[in-house]
């Protein structure tokens, strides 16, 4: 804040804080004890100069303020508490007096009726040879000493106020007072004592209000991660949610897509059938169109066994997964096994026949995979389909499902066709995924798929509009092992 | 013979004369200058002399405030003086004048130093 601050705003203010009570704290110390010192070492008394003033302003508010001037003094005679109280005009006269004798008389000291002339103040304690009568009733033997000061007044004349000057002095001037050095190191004692006090204060709101500040920081900051955590949580189950709708579309679009498929691919060939059965009961019929006839039945028949074998083959492999003994067989015979059986399709080169490579593989299910990617290559409008083993892996193939081997040979399936449609191409590997314009179970190139998975190899394809390519890669026996076999 | 009573006039006219000196106060800005000490409690008259530029006075209080005694306004270079019966014990002698100029400057005499503390007696 704060911290803190620390206080960043936050940074925490208290070293700062309590940097500067400490120094208050040890001025008002070091004045203290400079007080004392001085007070100590020190003769200087305490005058009564303020005093004086300050009680000549008193009476001349009320001298002001009132219209009678006998009133006036005795008003403030009686707030100040002193002997007497007088006015006296421009020429030194005592127009009105809290002492009845003194009116009319000239100020008769010398130094008090230089000040009244002069429009000075000026006061004295000194010894006055007349007797007076103060206030009518005490009478002010002569000999004795009065302080009287004298005030010039803004509206003219003067104030002059009579002290008993020993109630005066032992009051306000005792002998050993406090010296005025003293009283103002005393004074600014006080003053960093109470600034001191003032800052400690102010240290303790802001330490309150930075930690409650700080507090609701932290409350806001945690409320926030909380808020953060739970909009990622909402985040997570939106896309986890949007991802099941997706899945669970998906599922219904397979499952409607299969409807069809089933629909069309199953019930043609058998409609087929059925309407080739009952033409063969009519007897119009010569006996090379019962012979056509039969023949094609028998297709519709083989190709509703097959598909029904297919379906039912994934439904097992799904069910149950695929195991395959591997054995270690050489390339050259695996090459000789695989475009042997396929008299359709062209033999394409073998490009590394090296006698001393060898391929750890189930070969019947590897043909498998090569006869349903060639059959699909004709299916798909192909004339010429070349199958060719290399060591070799094509280049950058657009798509590529399972484990490529660290060690491979590559199987490769080549056609002429008019390759495969690039928005169903992320799909071609998926369940009862087809072309639109193909038919079929869309299951060929799925099972093809599990097979090589199963035989920890990898299926990748490479298409364009004047042909596709497709690429098995299955491990590769390592050439140590061969020579510890051959051992 | 003329030689003892030339000697006993010395001594009266000696210790005359150390009376006089013991007993004396010089006012001026700002300080009351003379003996500290004072002899025997009795009655003393005390010779002051305005040896400053301004006006003075001098009044005599007691330790506990109460005032003894006070000369009236001594003007620059004039004496005054000043008959006390003093008791054993301790005095402030000191100028009780205030001015306060046109500026509003307060001039406390007795503030500004013009105060000696004496003592009478054996005390």
């Amino acid at each position: 804040m704060v911290s803190r601050a620390e206080s960043k705003s936050g940074r925490r203010p208290s070293s700062w804080w309590t940097a500067l009570v400490a120094i208050c704290a040890a001025l008002t110390v070091a004045a203290g004890v400079a007080a004392i010192v001085v007070q100590r070492s020190s003769t200087t008394p305490i005058g009564e100069g303020e005093v004086f003033v300050a009680d000549a302003a008193t009476a001349e508010e009320h001298i002001s303020s009132s219209e009678d001037p006998d009133v006036a003094v005795r008003q403030a005679r009686n707030e100040l508490g002193v002997e007497a109280v007088s006015l006296i005009d421009l020429d030194g006269v005592v127009v009105a007096s809290t002492s009845d004798p003194l009116v009319g008389r000239p100020v008769e000291n010398p130094l008090i009726a230089d000040g009244v002339v002069d429009r000075r103040f000026m006061a004295l304690a000194a010894a006055i040879d007349e007797e007076l009568w103060l206030d009518d009733v005490v009478a002010w033997p002569g000999g004795s000493v009065l302080y009287q000061v004298a005030a010039p007044l803004d509206r003219g004349g003067s104030v002059m106020i009579h002290y008993d000057v020993s109630q005066l002095l032992g009051r306000r001037s005792p002998p050993g007072g406090i010296a005025p050095l003293a009283l103002q190191l005393l004074g600014l004692a006080a003053v960093f004592g109470v600034f001191g006090g003032a800052v400690q204060v102010g240290h303790a709101r802001a330490a309150r209000r930075y930690r409650k500040v700080q507090l609701e920081s932290e409350i806001l900051r945690n409320t926030s991660v909380e808020l953060k955590r739970a909009n990622t949580s909402l985040e997570d189950a939106r896309r986890q949610a949007e991802e099941a709708l997706a899945l669970a579309e998906e599922k219904i679009r397979i499952r409607s897509e299969f409807v069809l498929m089933i629909n069309h691919e199953l019930r043609t060939p058998l409609t087929s059938i059925v309407t080739g059965a009952e033409l063969l009961r009519s007897r119009d019929l010569t006996e090379p169109d019962r012979a056509a006839l039969l023949d094609s039945m028998i297709a519709d028949g083989s190709r509703l066994q097959e598909m029904i074998d297919q379906i039912l083959a994934v439904a097992r492999i799904e069910n149950r997964g695929l195991s395959y003994e591997m054995t270690d067989v050489p390339l050259s015979d695996l090459y000789e096994t695989l475009t042997s059986a396929h008299p359709r399709a062209v033999r394409d080169v073998l490009v590394d026949p090296d006698p001393g490579v060898w391929v750890r593989t189930d070969a019947s299910a590897l043909g498998l995979v090569v006869a349903s990617l060639v059959d699909n290559a004709f299916t798909h409008g192909a004339q010429i389909v070349s199958v060719g083993c290399a060591t070799r892996p094509q280049a950058d193939p657009q798509l590529e499902v399972g484990d490529k081997p660290d060690g491979a040979v590559f199987i490769t399936v080549a056609d002429n066709g008019p390759g495969i449609d690039h928005e169903f191409l992320p799909r071609i590997f998926e369940k009862f995924e087809k072309s639109s314009f193909s038919s079929g179970t869309g299951l060929g190139l799925y099972m093809a798929r599990m097979i090589v998975e199963a035989l920890d190899g990898s299926l990748s394809v490479k298409t364009s509009p004047s042909g596709t390519t497709f690429q098995i890669s299955v491990p590769s026996v390592p050439a140590w092992e061969r020579i510890e076999a051959s051992a | 013979m003329r030689r003892l009573w030339a000697l006993a006039l010395l001594v009266v006219l000696g210790c005359s004369a150390d009376t006089t000196a013991e007993n004396h106060y010089a006012l001026s800005e700002w300080a009351v200058d003379g003996p500290s000490r004072l002899g025997a409690a009795d009655v003393v008259t005390l010779s002051v002399e305005n040896t400053g530029e301004f006006r003075h006075t001098l009044v005599v209080t007691s330790e506990s405030g109460e005032v003894v005694g006070a000369t009236g306004v001594i003007d620059s270079g004039s004496r005054a003086s000043l008959d006390l019966d003093l008791a054993a014990g301790t005095y402030s002698l000191s100028c009780r004048i205030v001015t306060q100029d046109d500026e509003g400057n307060l001039s406390d005499h007795y503030q500004r130093g013009m105060f000696r503390t004496v003592v009478v007696g054996g005390a």
